[in-house]
């Protein structure tokens, strides 16, 4: 098909040719062509259905404001609902197509939602799928969600890449029409940085739609030349395809940048790029939006904006219509009809709603003043228009112009409220703006063009002024004001057929009348019971009409009835976009420990703790359950020895002269007597009293210590002793740094333990029972002088120590541990073997310390010192914390050994019900224990200390399992601790 | 008498990178030694460090280079901390700062802690501007200057080095060992990638 609506001249390369598919059907349009302009060059105007009557629509603006002409594009994974045509760039190869229709556009099925629009107006829903409840689920949503919606996600991954990033400038200048341009001009000279972002490819704003002359050419020359100095500058950074879509606290704006939309997916490059933009100050100069005025059947296609009738012809070089009717309230509609007529198109009546004008029609026009009308005619697409008093003028086209309204948008993101200007007859941006931002040319009122270009230098300078710099001596390039008085009307009440207000959500005049009949009078109850500017436009070109309406039905003022405010963001941001490349394994990152690459060359199963990648378990040859390699670990460490990288406990490096008092202050335990070359078991409250952590710490010297912490809780605790440090007691002499990642720290555990380390360890440290004892620590050399630490520490009840040397040589050091521990049949163990042995032994660990126990429930609360002032310490009194009935820490073993046993199970007395009020604790960890050739559970169970030998069940409700268990010690192995002492 | 050896292994195991106008070094052999202030000794320190080492105690948000022996930086991470960041040698680094200002800081080895990387070239900063929360803008963020802040969910200490060779911007990038591998996958990963 030919593009015989293409009209010649605009700002398109009619040297290049781009073929694209629309429903299937091959069209041509040019390079510089959105989709909307090459669908209309194509004499194309029927393009999709309405959201909830379907009803044919077109295209009706030249904007991101459009509500109406919403398509699909590309194709499968890569397909994207609910596009704009109007901001769509046209490309080799780009498929789009209509969308929420069954069957064919032009015929479609659901169309028959109109004929029953007496039943479905505002409210509907509410009213009338009341009863039965049930049904709203089950039946009424899902059948809703069919019928209504736009375009459909193809609910595969979506295949391209997004990005985010952070830009600095002094000055943001947002929008470059003629005042965004001067402002930026004005700041750019002086040096300052400046960042100049809009929404369009190509940049200019209106300048690119009119046929204005600014500085003696052409105003789109101007534009591009500036815009050519502005790319020669190192302070400036030019954004096009870049929306500000939101203004945050502190002068931090949220920007779109669609970096590939314009070129065939699967392009190399990112598709689109989240940036966070830091500014010193902001210019707001985004313009301002036509708006429509409401008549009866005012949405078909062929019904359009104005202004975008205008753009079409003078940046497109298209004629949205052979014959083009004008109906307008104000100067601006009788300028499309010049344009038009300027390039040959016919225009067949300028109707104007005011009785009388100044202004001169373009000759040969028919202009009728006080002029409505009542109704259009054309089932797929315009044909006439009926007037008021009964006349018809044929038009495919009717270019409206109700009035231009400030994008006060984002003056708006943190409270701001526009007030209400007579003058303009449209809300401009109230006093209260966010910080650091100004607000320039149309967005703030000033509708004319040399007006505009003024506007932007003086809050240009102004901004120049207040970052201190002088003033550059800019002046605007000579420019004229068009004439642009305004009127205020907003809907022809005469209109028989259903006037529509909003587009994409198929509000009506009525429904507005039907909203305040019904009490929802408020503009905030208004929106929300008639969904008015809910849609993806937010009501770009019908809240204002909405607001109009509601007021005069209540007999107030516009500036009475007021405005809902705007939030983020301007126009629809993807998920994918704020994610970036967030997505996958890139969610979050991953630690590793020192050992990792040889626990991978030992085939390892890792297990996530944290960000760490932990060793599981290390599976060998044969074993074909993970149960077969963890009972192996287990019982060759407790028979021989066995080694695990423990460098994820928390390490934290403290020192000073008041670091015992410190430290005595945040464990519950008395740490005041530790003596020099000792470590103690610490507990850590919370100022509520409850536990928050536990660990070990080594007293290394007279002011220096170790403290060491869970895995989970390395920050929590780091962070927690800086808020002691700083906050609480800012005058103790105390340092504090995270030696968590300097030290590679393997557990070597087991009877032979000590064997295996005499054969690393320099001989001149003695590491005998007697130099060394149980809880020992202190500097060593390891492997001919390689500075380490010893810690004679055990998690697994066995004789044990803790290495810990620079963790450059982890690596090195568990390859030399197996290196010399071949002698002893040296095993590996992971986390799981780590994790047998702990509930072997009765330790508390995650499972236990869940923020929800206190010292007494774990049966630590002798540990608690009274003797002294610690965090936690008068809170962990409370009457219901120290209970005598209340939750111990105790162990079970189940009646028959060979039944298992399930964490999360709750204990029920036997023959008692299994509900809530019978409830006597929970197991907080299980095992089977290779040791005792049985399960075993911790658990909180009332009163477990005064309870051992009884039975009770064990329920797990959500898989459906009870078994009898009794209650035991916690210390199921050697609980007299014989073999870590030897 | 057993001869065990312990060898040593970098964050990064050498890593190197040089395309489209960027050049991603991993640094070896530096040593980092945390020195802190003790509670009201941050005069003497200053006093201390200029005696012995010739070198200021930086700002807030600066490194400072010793006068009498420039390979040695010290730079702002923290209240009252630094980090010392010089070439390790045979001797112990951390013996060689406490015999400096032993007596007026708390001093602690941080040089396994970190993975260092340098990155320099042409397209330095526009490699940065994707991940760094930081304006690396030459008018605010100079030679010599430091910031610590997060990159990726990654704590990251960042300093404007001298330029390199080529007269292109320099900075060094240090962040926790243990996630080294994705902080890196975060530097070279990304759209402005000098890999893409």
């Amino acid at each position: 098909m030919t593009q015989k609506n293409r009209i010649g001249g605009g700002l398109i390369d009619q040297n290049r040719s781009v073929q694209f598919d629309f429903d299937g059907q091959s069209f041509e349009g040019y390079e510089g062509d959105t989709l909307a302009s090459a669908l209309l060059a194509n004499d194309v105007k029927l393009v999709g259905r309405s959201f909830k009557y379907h009803r044919p629509r077109g295209i009706f603006s030249a904007g991101s404001e459009e509500p109406s002409a919403l398509v699909t594009l590309r194709e499968g994974a890569y397909s994207e609902p609910n596009a704009r045509a109007t901001v769509t760039e046209i490309y080799d190869g780009l498929s789009a197509r209509s969308q929420n229709k069954i069957g064919s556009l032009n015929f479609d099925l659901m169309a028959v939602n109109d004929l029953l629009s007496p039943l479905l107006t505002a409210g509907f829903y509410y009213k009338t799928f009341m009863w039965p409840a049930v049904f709203w689920e089950k039946v009424y949503e899902p059948i809703i969600r069919q019928a209504a919606g736009l375009g459909k996600l193809s609910g595969a991954e979506d295949p391209d890449r997004y990005d985010k990033g952070f830009l600095y400038c002094d000055l943001l200048v947002i929008g470059t029409g003629p005042s965004g341009l001067m402002a930026a001009l004005s700041a750019a000279r002086t040096g300052l940085r400046v960042i100049l972002a809009d929404e369009d490819f190509r940049m200019g704003g209106r300048l690119n739609a009119e046929r204005y002359e600014v500085g003696e050419m052409p105003a789109a020359d101007w534009a591009a030349a500036t815009l050519a100095e502005f790319m020669s500058m190192d302070n400036v950074r030019v954004m096009p395809r870049t929306t500000i879509y939101g203004a945050y606290d502190h002068g931090i704006y949220g920007a779109l940048e669609r970096v590939s939309d314009h070129v065939a997916e699967g392009s190399e490059d990112v598709r689109q790029i989240a940036w966070r933009i830091y500014t010193k100050r902001a210019i707001l100069a985004a313009g301002s939006t036509e708006r429509s005025i409401a008549f009866g059947n005012n949405d078909r296609p062929g019904v359009m904006m104005a202004g975008s009738v205008r753009a079409y012809v003078n940046r497109w070089g298209v004629a949205p219509g052979k014959r083009v009717a004008i109906f307008t309230n104000n100067d601006d509609g009788w300028q499309t009809a010049h344009d038009l007529q300027g390039q040959g198109v016919e225009v067949s009546a300028v109707v104007d709603s005011r009785e009388q004008t100044t202004l001169l029609p373009p000759k040969g026009v028919r202009v009728v003043l006080g002029g409505r009308i009542v109704d259009t005619k054309g089932r797929l697409g315009l044909k006439k228009i009926i007037l008021s008093d009964g006349q018809d003028v044929a038009a495919d086209c009717l270019a409206v112009s109700g009035g231009w309204s400030p994008n006060v948008h984002l003056t708006c993101h943190q409270r701001g409220i526009p007030v209400w200007d007579d003058k303009i007859v449209g809300f401009v941006p109230g006093a209260t703006l966010p910080m650091g931002m100004a607000v320039a040319g149309a967005a703030i009122g000033v509708m004319t063009l040399k007006a505009c270009l003024q506007s932007g230098l003086d809050v240009g300078n102004s901004v120049v002024e207040a970052l201190g710099r002088t003033v550059s001596k800019s002046k605007t390039p000579k420019a004229q004001d068009e004439v642009s008085a305004a009127s205020a009307f907003w809907y022809v009440n005469e209109s028989k057929g259903r006037a529509w207000l909003d587009l994409q959500n198929d509000v009506t005049t009525n429904d507005v009348k039907l909203s305040h009949q019904e009490g929802f009078r408020s503009v905030e109850h208004l929106k929300r019971y008639t969904t008015m500017g809910m849609a993806t436009d937010q009501g770009k070109t019908s809240n204002i009409l909405g607001l109009a309406v509601m007021a005069e039905i209540s007999g107030k003022s516009i500036a009475e009835t007021g405005t809902t405010i705007f939030r983020p963001p301007y126009t629809p941001v993807s998920i994918a976009a704020l994610a970036g490349r967030s997505r996958g394994k890139d969610f979050r990152p991953a630690r590793l420990t020192p050992s990792h690459d040889w626990a991978a060359e030992q085939g390892a199963v890792f297990v996530n703790a944290g960000a760490w990648r932990r060793a599981q378990c290390f599976p060998k040859e044969g074993e074909t359950h993970w149960r077969q390699s963890v009972n192996r670990e287990v019982l060759a460490t407790r028979a021989s020895v066995g080694i695990c990288d423990v460098s994820t406990l928390g390490k934290i490096d403290i020192q000073g002269k008041d670091a015992t008092d410190f430290i005595n202050r945040v464990y519950a335990n008395a740490f005041a007597k530790l003596a020099i070359g000792k470590t103690r078991y610490g507990l850590m409250l919370r100022e509520d009293g409850l536990v928050m952590d536990d660990g070990t710490t080594a007293r290394l010297s007279e002011h220096h210590y170790l403290m060491t912490t869970t895995t989970a809780n390395a920050v929590s605790v780091f962070r927690h002793l800086e808020f002691c440090h700083q906050c609480l007691w800012p005058d103790l002499d105390v340092q504090l740094i995270s030696a968590t990642e300097q030290f590679a720290q393997i557990a070597v555990a087991g009877p032979n333990s000590r064997k295996l380390l005499e054969k690393i360890i320099d001989p001149e440290h003695d590491i005998s029972n007697d130099a060394f004892a149980f809880m020992a620590c202190g500097d060593i050399t390891v492997c001919s002088g390689i500075k380490s630490r010893l810690f004679r520490i055990s998690f697994s009840g066995e004789l044990a120590y803790e290495i810990a040397v620079p963790t450059r040589y982890g690596d090195s050091l568990m390859r030399v541990l197996m290196d010399a521990g071949g002698e002893f049949d040296v095993t590996p163990y992971g986390t799981e073997a780590l994790g047998v042995m702990r509930i072997e032994k009765g330790h508390a660990a995650g499972n236990e310390l869940n923020g929800q126990t206190t010292a007494l429930n774990l049966g630590l609360g002798k540990m608690v010192s009274r003797k002294k002032d610690c965090i936690g310490n008068i809170l962990s009194l409370r009457e219901g914390m120290v209970r005598d009935d209340g939750l111990r820490l105790v162990g079970f073993k189940p009646v028959d050994p060979a039944m298992s046993l399930n964490a999360g199970s709750h204990f029920i007395g036997v023959g008692a019900e299994a509900k809530t009020s019978n409830d006597q604790g929970w197991m907080s960890s299980v095992t089977y224990s290779p040791s005792l050739e049985t399960s075993i559970g911790l658990g909180f169970i009332k009163s477990g200390d005064q309870r051992m030998g009884e039975k009770v069940r064990a329920i797990d409700l959500v898989n459906n399992k009870s078994v009898e268990v009794e209650i035991t010690s916690p210390h199921f192995f050697d609980p007299e601790g014989r073999r870590l002492r030897v | 008498m057993f001869d065990y050896k312990l060898s040593s292994k970098s964050p990064l195991d050498g890593f190197v990178l040089e395309a489209g106008g960027a050049r991603l070094v991993e640094t070896k052999g530096f040593a980092l030694i945390s020195i802190a202030a003790p509670h009201l000794g941050e005069r003497a320190l200053k006093s201390a460090l200029k005696n012995t080492l010739g070198i200021d105690l930086p700002k807030p948000g600066f490194s400072s280079r010793s006068e009498t022996t420039p390979d040695i930086t010290l730079m702002s991470v923290g209240r009252d901390q630094w980090f010392f960041r010089f070439l390790e040698t045979e001797k112990s680094s951390v013996d060689w700062v406490v015999g400096a200002v032993g007596n007026y800081a708390a001093i602690t080895d941080q040089s396994d802690s970190w993975a260092q990387i340098e990155l320099s070239g042409i397209s330095a900063r526009m490699l940065l501007e994707c991940v760094l929360p930081v304006d690396t803008d030459p008018s605010v963020f100079p030679e010599g200057a430091v910031s610590r802040t997060v990159l990726e969910h990654l704590g990251v200490i960042v300093t404007r080095q001298p330029n390199d060779a080529d007269g292109d911007y320099c900075f060094l990038l240090m962040s926790p060992r243990s996630s080294a591998k994705s902080f890196l996958h975060a530097l070279i990963g990304h759209r402005r990638s000098i890999t893409s």
